[in-house]
């Protein structure tokens, strides 16, 4: 795994705060619950990993779009935030299998290509998709584990998640405040199909669910809540946000209405 | 908690942007949400707030491993601008 930077958000240091030494809650568990959050942090390190590989393209979108050079920076810094993010979860994962896991392999990153987009397009297509909804439905799940949350140990490792994804979501926020009115314009009709491909990949992308309470004390969501929580992200968070850029969103609210469908045409 | 994390991601940050609440304006002052460290909510996560940039954050090019689908060899003509289903098919890998 490529390791963080020293000069890095916290100077080098996994997390900004250290992480509880000893967490009882873990002890507690039954070796099957262990086993199956072990399981679920280890793949949140490898979704994490990858996602520092979508920042570097968002990073270049952000130069080639010649946004504020403080977001350009913010998305570098990004991309070590998320194999911070990858380290942090895999320690996590390590703590509840009771030895030093491996970390997970290296998953693949397919680019949207938004073919029919033209170049500049594009550029601001995919910080839009990766910020303004990615990052923003992920804030949205974190606080929801959160709020669930009672083991020490993953309500600190979710609270500095939390903490960077929020950064994270902001960046596209921020660039989308500051493009052209053109671009702007032309996004609109985007947004249905972004909101879609989103949805479309957090539903289908392969996880392990909490099937008990046990697990959903230590950060884990259920597929119920976690359909929910997208479903909220969507509608209190990602389509008030465009509106209020003066962007309209009634084809994503049409959708929603009718359960935000991601199968079929 | 909805509307807390709204503020905090959205709200906020269009503010510190200068947002224009209405497409067409072009009156946007470059700004980023980087700038306020106490724009964060912290009753969303004790721990969330917007600190400064490290400027010197360096970052890892993609690799092999990056897939840059379809993003090439596309004619200019098809540059229509008009989303697809293809195109609703995609979207980024979460995080979580």
């Amino acid at each position: 795994m490529a390791s963080y930077e020293v000069n890095g958000r916290w100077g080098g240091r996994l997390t900004s705060r250290p992480l509880p030494e000893h967490d009882a809650s873990i002890e507690e568990l039954a070796a099957a619950d262990r086993q199956a959050l072990a399981e679920i942090w280890l793949g949140r390190a490898a979704n994490e990993r990858r996602v520092s590989d979508s920042f570097a393209v968002v990073r270049d979108a952000l130069i080639a779009t010649r946004s504020d050079p403080s977001l350009i920076e913010l998305a570098a810094r990004a991309v070590d935030d998320e194999l911070r993010h990858a380290e942090l979860c895999r320690v996590v994962a390590s703590r509840f299998a009771d030895r030093e896991l491996d970390a997970p392999a290296r998953l693949t990153l397919a680019v949207p290509p938004h073919r029919t987009a033209s170049p500049e397009l594009r550029h601001t297509l995919h910080i839009v998709g990766q910020s303004c909804f990615n990052e923003t439905i992920a804030s949205a799940v974190l606080e929801t584990s959160l709020a669930s949350a009672e083991g020490p140990l993953v309500t600190a490792a979710l609270r500095e998640l939390l903490g960077d994804e929020i950064d994270h979501a902001r960046i596209g926020w921020a660039h989308l405040a500051q493009v052209r009115p053109e671009i702007r314009a032309k996004l609109e009709r985007w947004i249905a199909p972004l909101a879609r491909g989103n949805l479309k990949m957090w539903r289908e992308t392969p996880r392990r669910y909490a099937t008990n309470g046990a697990l959903v004390a230590q950060g884990a969501l259920s597929a119920e809540t976690t359909e929910a929580t997208l479903r909220v992200a969507i509608r209190d968070l990602a389509i008030p946000g465009f509106e209020r850029l003066g962007i309209r969103t009634a084809e994503v609210r049409e959708r929603l209405a009718m359960g935000a469908p991601t199968v079929g045409s | 908690m909805a509307t807390r994390l709204f503020h905090t991601v959205i709200g906020v940050t269009l503010s510190l942007a200068g947002a224009s609440c209405s497409a067409g304006d072009e009156n946007v002052p470059q700004q980023a949400a980087t700038e306020d460290s106490t724009a964060t909510d912290t009753a969303v996560a004790e721990d969330t707030a917007i600190t400064e940039v490290s400027t010197e954050a360096t970052a890892s090019v993609p690799d092999s491993r990056v897939a840059e689908a379809g993003d090439a060899v596309v004619p200019a003509d098809v540059f229509t601008d008009a989303p697809t289903d293809a195109d609703a098919e995609t979207g980024w890998h979460p995080t979580k």
